[in-house]
C-alpha cells in the first residue's frame, strides 16, 4: 500500500500513511495475536471429503523450445538475453492438478478448498510454493472433479536468484490438498482433511 | 463491545437456558469474550444486517433446514487492543479530525 499522493491537511500534516500492509490477518500474524474467530472462519453442517489426487505433464507436443526445455531440465545452460524471463522453455512443462472433492453430507454446501504446491529444486535451498485456494458449491453428495493447471516454478527461481545458468528442477513435486486453513478455524479440529501426496519421478 | 448491554443479556438467557444460540446483527466484529465460553452457549449465528426476510432465514439456519456456509470477512479478537487500528472519535464542524495509519 505505497502512496504517493499526498492529501495536505490544513494542518500541513502532509503524508499520514506509513507504507506497511499489516491490516486484519496480517497484523493478527505478524504480531503473533491469537483471535477468537480468525478471518475465514465459519461452521457447516456437512463436511468434503478429498480424494484422487494426480498430477501430470502436459505434452505440448513438439516445437522450436523443446530442445531448449530438455536443456533446461537436463541442467545444462540456455542463452540468455533481453526478455529471455518471457520464454516458452522457461516456463515449461505445465501441469494438470486435479483432485476430486464431494459433499459427504445430506444439505448443501459451500467448501473452501485449497491446493498448494511446492517444488524442491536443487540448486535452491528454499521452497517455492503455490497455492490455489478457491470456493465451491455443491449440493448433498455431489461430487466434483477440480482442475488446476500450473507452470512450472522456474521463473521465480530464475528472478529470484537472477541466475545466468540454468538451475536443475529436482523431479520430485508436492501437492497438499484439502479444506483451507481459515475455514478450519483456530481451534484445531478433529476432521482435517488435509493429506499429503507426493509425485515422485515426475520429470518429463 | 456490545451496545446497550448486549453481553449481559447473552449472560442472563444463557444463566437459565442450556441451550442458547446467540444471533449477532453487527456490522463489524465484537469481542465474544463475556459469554462465548459460556457452557450454556451453543452456538453464534454471525448474521450481519438481514433484510425482510431474515427471521424466516434465520429458523432456517438454526433449526437445520438450511446450511449457513459463511466465512467471517474479518477477524473476531479477544480485545479490542489486539486490533492494529482503534476507533478515532471526536472533531466537530470547525475541527478536522486527523486519523494517521500507523497500521499501514
Amino acid at each position: 500500500m505505497s502512496s504517493f499522493l499526498l492529501f495536505v491537511s490544513p494542518a500541513g500534516n502532509g503524508n499520514l500513511h506509513t507504507p506497511s500492509l499489516f491490516v486484519d490477518y496480517r497484523h493478527f500474524d505478524a504480531a503473533n495475536i491469537k483471535p477468537r474467530f480468525e478471518f475465514g472462519f465459519g461452521l457447516s453442517y456437512t463436511k468434503f471429503g478429498y480424494s484422487s489426487l494426480s498430477i501430470t505433464i502436459v505434452d505440448g507436443g513438439q516445437d522450436q523450445d523443446t530442445q531448449l526445455e530438455a536443456n533446461w531440465l537436463a541442467g545444462k545452460p540456455n542463452p540468455h538475453g533481453v526478455g529471455v524471463s518471457t520464454a516458452l522453455w522457461l516456463h515449461r512443462p505445465a501441469y494438470d492438478i486435479s483432485f476430486t472433492v464431494q459433499n459427504m453430507g445430506n444439505v448443501a454446501g459451500t467448501e473452501v478448498r485449497r491446493l498448494s504446491r511446492s517444488s524442491k529444486c536443487v540448486d535452491a535451498c528454499r521452497q517455492n510454493k503455490h497455492r490455489y485456494p478457491s470456493c465451491i458449491c455443491t449440493s448433498p453428495r455431489r461430487r466434483e472433479s477440480l482442475h488446476q493447471s500450473c507452470a512450472d516454478s522456474r521463473t521465480w527461481i530464475y528472478s529470484r536468484e537472477n541466475r545466468r545458468r540454468s538451475v536443475s528442477r529436482s523431479p520430485d513435486m508436492t501437492c497438499r490438498y484439502g479444506t483451507s486453513r481459515a475455514s478450519r478455524g483456530c481451534v484445531p479440529r478433529e476432521h482435517i482433511l488435509y493429506r499429503s501426496v507426493r509425485a515422485v519421478g515426475i520429470s518429463g | 463491545m456490545a451496545w446497550l448491554n448486549g453481553d449481559a443479556l447473552v449472560q442472563a438467557v444463557a444463566a437459565r437456558n442450556n441451550n442458547t444460540i446467540v444471533v449477532i446483527n453487527s456490522v463489524g466484529p465484537l469481542i465474544l469474550e463475556p459469554w462465548v465460553d459460556h457452557p450454556n452457549v451453543t452456538a453464534v449465528v454471525w448474521a450481519g444486517l438481514g433484510g425482510t426476510e431474515t427471521g424466516n432465514a434465520l429458523v432456517d439456519v438454526v433449526y437445520g433446514a438450511k446450511n449457513p456456509s459463511g466465512r467471517l470477512p474479518y477477524t473476531i479478537a479477544r480485545s479490542p487492543s489486539d486490533y492494529p487500528a482503534q476507533l478515532v472519535e471526536g472533531g466537530n464542524a470547525e475541527e478536522i479530525l486527523n486519523i494517521t495509519y500507523s497500521e499501514g
